[in-house]
């Protein structure tokens, strides 16, 4: 609905033009204005009659509190809806999603190449989806003891379910046992099969045996299997920094003295002999021909590099947020970047001339 | 489909071309319906008047308003006084 205030002349004229062709509500007459309402579908035609009528200070405005229904008359609204309602019809014919439940531990990589093989992504039809045929495929995957396919809504939904290998049936030669890679603190296990041979809770080293390669049958018999083990554990990554109260530290002045000696199938044919004069030198030696394919005429360099011995003192109490900072960077470059760090330490050990930086990180990760 | 005006006409054996001008109807003084307008002669809010066929109707009363005028029909709201046929 829309209401129209007009300036009240000819009023009644007006009155009766409009009402002739559409449906005029609420006319109201004072002094100063008349104001009358119609539906939203006569609002372009009344106002092309009140200027028609030579209106053309008038007021359009919508009413509030409209019915619901009426707004309906909105061509655009409409056209929204039209369009929203056939969009919904297309979407519903295509599947938007892959959802697999499950516990998956080792097959969703080959389940999401079967549904590749099958053409299955966003925007597949539902009627290109052969459910059972997958469901097929799936099962031959090894690990997959169940599954189930089905489709709701938009979303294609694969529960799974992975088997625990038959230790009994599995003895098929001699496999190496399970160890830890890392000095770690175990936080959970999930024991796939083989024997294990460390508990929640355990601190283990590198080289320790996580699980054995055997179990044990129901008649007592020992079986040779592959370990298999979810094991996450909070790993201690730790680096440490020596710093020396003073060291001596070679520095060299850049006074070199060369000489070289030129020889023919190791007879000597020219030297020169200059003296080095210097207290503390460091020397090279280096030989060469001086023609690559002709004759085995060789030239030896001989250089004498002076040097000095300088004693260098730190401070290590007041640099020592730099020596942990730089033990920190080295402990972190032996984590990954998808390692969640659940604890960083430092410890500093003072001996008699230096003193040790030592820092731990402790990383939550899955080591077996 | 039920027409009131229709079916009174049936009822009482009158003759349909001697009420052919306009109807009326009064609801406890609170709305008017008019059905065989010709237009609008005065609009005010104590009296307006509706030119039908052969004559005038004018509604007397306050806070008169036209709450629906079609080409044929006229429903006037407020509290009605006397209503007038010219």
């Amino acid at each position: 609905m829309y209401k129209f205030t007009i300036s009240p002349r000819n009023t009644e004229k007006i009155i009766v033009k409009l009402s002739a062709k559409f449906d005029v509500f609420d006319v109201i007459k004072t002094d100063k204005n008349v104001t009358f309402s119609c539906y939203n579908k006569d609002k372009k035609n009344i106002i092309k009659t009140l200027k028609f009528f030579g209106y053309r200070d008038f007021i359009c405005q919508p009413v509030r509190g409209t019915s619901v229904l009426n707004s309906f008359t909105s061509a655009g609204i409409v056209c929204g809806i039209v369009f929203c309602t056939i969009l919904w019809l297309i979407s519903s014919f295509f599947i938007t999603d892959v959802i697999i439940l499950g516990d998956i531990d080792f097959t969703e990589q080959k389940i999401y190449e079967v549904l590749n093989q099958n053409n299955i992504h966003s925007f597949t039809p539902k009627s290109n989806i052969d459910v059972e045929n997958i469901e097929n495929q799936i099962l031959n995957i090894p690990y997959i003891s169940y599954v189930s396919i089905i489709i709701r809504g938009n979303a294609l939904i694969i529960n799974i379910r992975e088997q625990l290998t038959n230790t009994e049936i599995v003895d098929s030669g001699n496999f190496a046992p399970l160890v830890s890679i890392y000095d770690c603190k175990i936080t959970s296990i999930k024991l796939i099969q083989g024997t294990l041979a460390v508990q929640v809770g355990d601190i283990v080293r590198v080289g320790d045996v996580l699980v054995y390669p055997y179990t044990t049958d129901s008649q007592g018999n020992t079986r040779s299997v592959q370990p298999l083990a979810n094991i996450v554990a909070d790993v201690y990554i730790t680096s440490a920094l020596t710093v020396y109260d003073q060291k001596i530290e070679r520095k060299y002045s850049g006074n070199v003295v060369k000489n070289y000696e030129i020889s023919f199938l190791g007879l000597q044919l020219f030297s020169t002999q200059y003296e080095v004069s210097f207290p503390k030198y460091e020397s090279e030696t280096y030989t060469r021909y001086i023609f690559d394919t002709l004759l085995p005429i060789k030239i030896t360099y001989k250089n004498y590099y002076e040097y000095t011995d300088v004693v260098v003192y730190s401070n290590f109490s007041e640099n020592l947020e730099e020596y942990v900072d730089k033990t920190r960077q080295t402990a972190l470059l032996n984590i990954k970047d998808y390692d969640i760090i659940k604890n960083e330490s430092h410890i500093i050990r003072d001996y008699d001339g230096y003193h040790v930086v030592e820092y731990s990180l402790t990383v939550n990760k899955k080591i077996a | 489909m039920f027409n009131f005006f229709s079916e009174l006409v049936a009822d009482y054996g009158l003759e349909v071309e001697q009420l052919n001008s306009f109807n009326i109807v009064n609801m406890s003084n609170k709305l008017v319906y008019i059905e065989g307008q010709k237009g609008v002669v005065k609009i005010g809010s104590d009296s307006i008047s509706i030119r039908v066929k052969g004559g005038v109707i004018v509604v007397f009363g306050q806070n008169l308003k036209l709450k629906k005028i079609t080409a044929t029909t006229v429903c006037v709201l407020g509290n009605i006084h006397q209503i007038e046929s010219k």
